[in-house]
């Protein structure tokens, strides 16, 4: 009977284990992409990356590390698969290098881009960021 | 005795079992990943063709080889190496956007091959940038790490299972009987049913989407290319627009013409050229004289490209351009405008033109033709014996180019404003013949010589265009698919020269 027990709690531990770890591998979990050139660094992050209306959070440096400010950044989501392109939205700051821009639609699951124009005194500077979308 | 035996044969069965558990290191042959690169480019008034060797280890070595060809001007090189993927995998690297790696790579004149070593210190996507001093070229290509496959794992893990439980349960035949020893027992078998099922249905699974040809490349996936998620089943793309900087150019012989690519969908510039037949864009522009140049421009910026052409005679040029982009499609795109050269120069009227089953001296070269009765609707082989002993050399990974255009009316002193107008512009691949027996009874036996490999199994390097062992016959079948006058060009490569041989095809009606 004590034998039965433990090979019933160890198979049940193991179980759960295994679970745990299958379900932590999916998707949807929060993402961050930094991408950059030559002049300015760009970490785009998503908290849900599904298909959706979703809030998208940008932090802009410049190479040396200084933190990039302007009164927003005219952002646009690409789904370049199918030829869609989201309205020009704006990400406002919310901190010293930080910009929102929430209800960005991407509405279907793909490699997306995030489309954002930057200004400095050297001129104006489009990066595209990719990002997965999932269901 | 009976003990000895005992202990001596599990001691013997131990030692097995260790073996099964030490797995065996993971080296992946992602052959179709990790090919050589071949990148042609005019920049300036040099023709070079940059190859980008494999890269076997990141951090690592990138070999590039730049192939001068034969009017190769002496110079200098600038090279460096600027990490382009977007990083998910937190700041183990510097960001990417900055050039991390540079070299000096020294051109002689004349033909010949030049390397330089650069260093690659992440996978996912990189630009090659070359400058020569007065022209910038950023060539992007991508970086992959060796990746173990789902069914790879699985065989590992399975193996180790089965080596572990085989331990255990020679530990517990040594030490006591009892029911527990069946728990080992099915982890060896539980451990090989997952790792043979995992070695024969590897065989059969689709390959993940290539980073860098399919999805964009960054660095998580050029450093494990099955994390690609979604997967989708179609990866291709809406076309691409090609637009002319400038629709007049002062006629000069070394015009610098801009050109940009915008996506038809979005309008968004299309900054996702993969490369096609060696070569990101292949430029085809059709003077006034009746001459063809065939150019890769140098990508000067996202979507932006730049070229010297020789807009010597003034007139109307026609300008085609042949690209793919990423998630593949090659396409043709035709410029609705082409451009034309404003000037007063004059020059002596262009190359006359072979016509069918002609014999003449091209650039110095003997080039016998044979094409027969060509009938529009109806497959036509053009047969070109170029030179006297095979020594073609493969340009752009064929044997032979031939470009179509037609059909054309008017005289030979406005070929440009004609092919600008004519409803077909082709471009033929010549590749030579597999079975060399097969062609010995063509007219002037002129047999097809062996083939210009196209791919290999076993993921070897191809010959490039240092081997100059092909021909002397190339040869092309194409359906004219109208009757009319056609003006075609016949492009190999000899003694490090590209040859241009023009011909004029008149096609019946069937």
């Amino acid at each position: 009977m004590k034998r039965a027990l433990i090979a019933a709690v160890a198979a049940t531990v193991l179980l759960a284990v295994g679970v745990w770890y299958f379900a932590t591998q999916g998707a949807g979990r929060p993402v961050s992409v930094t991408a950059g050139d030559d002049r300015h660094i760009v970490t785009v992050h998503l908290d849900t990356p599904r298909s959706g209306d979703r809030t998208v959070t940008l932090q802009i440096t410049d190479r040396a590390g200084a933190l990039y400010t302007a009164p927003y950044v005219p952002v646009t989501a690409v789904l370049p698969t199918v030829g869609y392109s989201s309205p020009l939205l704006s990400a406002r700051p919310v901190s010293p290098g930080h910009f929102q821009v929430s209800d960005v639609p991407l509405m279907a699951p793909g490699d997306w881009e995030i489309h954002l124009t930057l200004l400095d005194p050297h001129g104006e500077e489009h990066l595209e960021v990719p990002v997965s979308v999932t269901y | 005795m009976a003990h000895v035996i005992r202990r001596v044969s599990a001691i013997g069965l131990l030692f097995a079992a260790a073996t099964l558990t030490i797995p065996a290191p993971a080296f992946a042959d992602s052959s179709a990943t990790g090919a050589d690169v071949s990148i042609a480019q005019s920049l300036g008034d040099r023709e070079l063709t940059f190859t980008l060797r494999r890269v076997t280890s990141i951090p690592g070595p990138l070999r590039v080889d730049v192939i001068r060809h034969a009017d190769n001007r002496p110079g200098n090189l600038l090279l460096s190496v600027v990490p382009t993927g977007a990083d998910t995998t937190g700041a183990r690297h510097s960001a990417p956007g900055a050039v991390t790696s540079r070299a000096a790579l020294l051109l002689a004149g004349g033909p010949g091959s030049s390397t330089a070593v650069l260093r690659v210190d992440r996978p996912g996507a990189w630009e090659l940038i070359a400058d020569d001093g007065s022209h910038v070229t950023h060539l992007p290509f991508v970086a992959y790490a060796q990746a173990t496959s789902p069914p790879e794992r699985a065989v590992y893990v399975g193996f180790t299972l089965s080596g572990l439980s085989l331990l255990a349960g020679m530990l517990m035949a040594v030490r006591r009987r009892g029911g527990w020893q069946l728990v080992p027992a099915a982890g060896v078998a539980a451990g090989l049913a997952v790792a043979v099922t995992g070695a024969v249905l590897s065989a059969h699974l689709p390959p993940p989407p290539q980073p860098g040809r399919q999805i964009v490349a960054t660095v998580a996936n050029g450093a494990d290319p099955y994390i690609a998620n979604p997967r989708i089943g179609d990866y291709s793309r809406p076309p691409a627009m090609l637009l002319l900087d400038a629709v007049r150019l002062p006629a000069s012989p070394s015009a610098e013409l801009g050109l940009r690519l915008v996506d038809v969908a979005t309008g968004n510039p299309a900054d996702d050229l993969i490369v096609h037949d060696s070569a990101l864009l292949h430029l085809m522009i059709v003077g006034p004289d009746g001459t063809l140049q065939h150019l890769h421009p140098a990508r000067t910026g996202a979507a932006a490209f730049s070229v010297t052409v020789n807009a010597t005679r003034p007139g109307h040029y026609a300008v085609a351009a042949e690209t793919a982009r990423l998630g593949g499609g090659v396409q043709l795109l035709r410029s609705a405008t082409g451009f034309d050269a404003v000037g007063a120069a004059r020059k002596p009227a262009g190359p006359v033109p072979m016509t069918a089953d002609q014999y003449g001296v091209v650039d110095g070269t003997p080039v016998q033709l044979a094409t027969g009765t060509v009938v529009a609707g109806t497959p036509a082989t053009v047969r070109a014996r170029i030179g006297t002993t095979g020594d073609l050399q493969p340009w752009l990974g064929m044997l032979g180019h031939l470009i179509v255009i037609g059909p054309l009316s008017g005289g030979s002193d406005a070929v440009g404003a004609a092919a600008q107008d004519a409803p077909v512009w082709s471009h033929a691949h010549g590749m030579g013949s597999q079975d060399v027996m097969a062609d010995m009874d063509m007219a002037d036996g002129m047999a097809m010589e062996p083939m210009v490999p196209m791919s290999s199994a076993t993921g070897e390097s191809l010959p490039d265009e240092t081997v100059q062992a092909y021909g002397p016959t190339v040869g092309f079948t194409y359906v004219f698919p109208e009757p009319g006058t056609y003006r075609a060009w016949i492009q190999v490569e000899r003694d490090y020269t590209i040859l241009t041989v023009p011909v004029l095809f008149s096609v019946a009606a069937p």
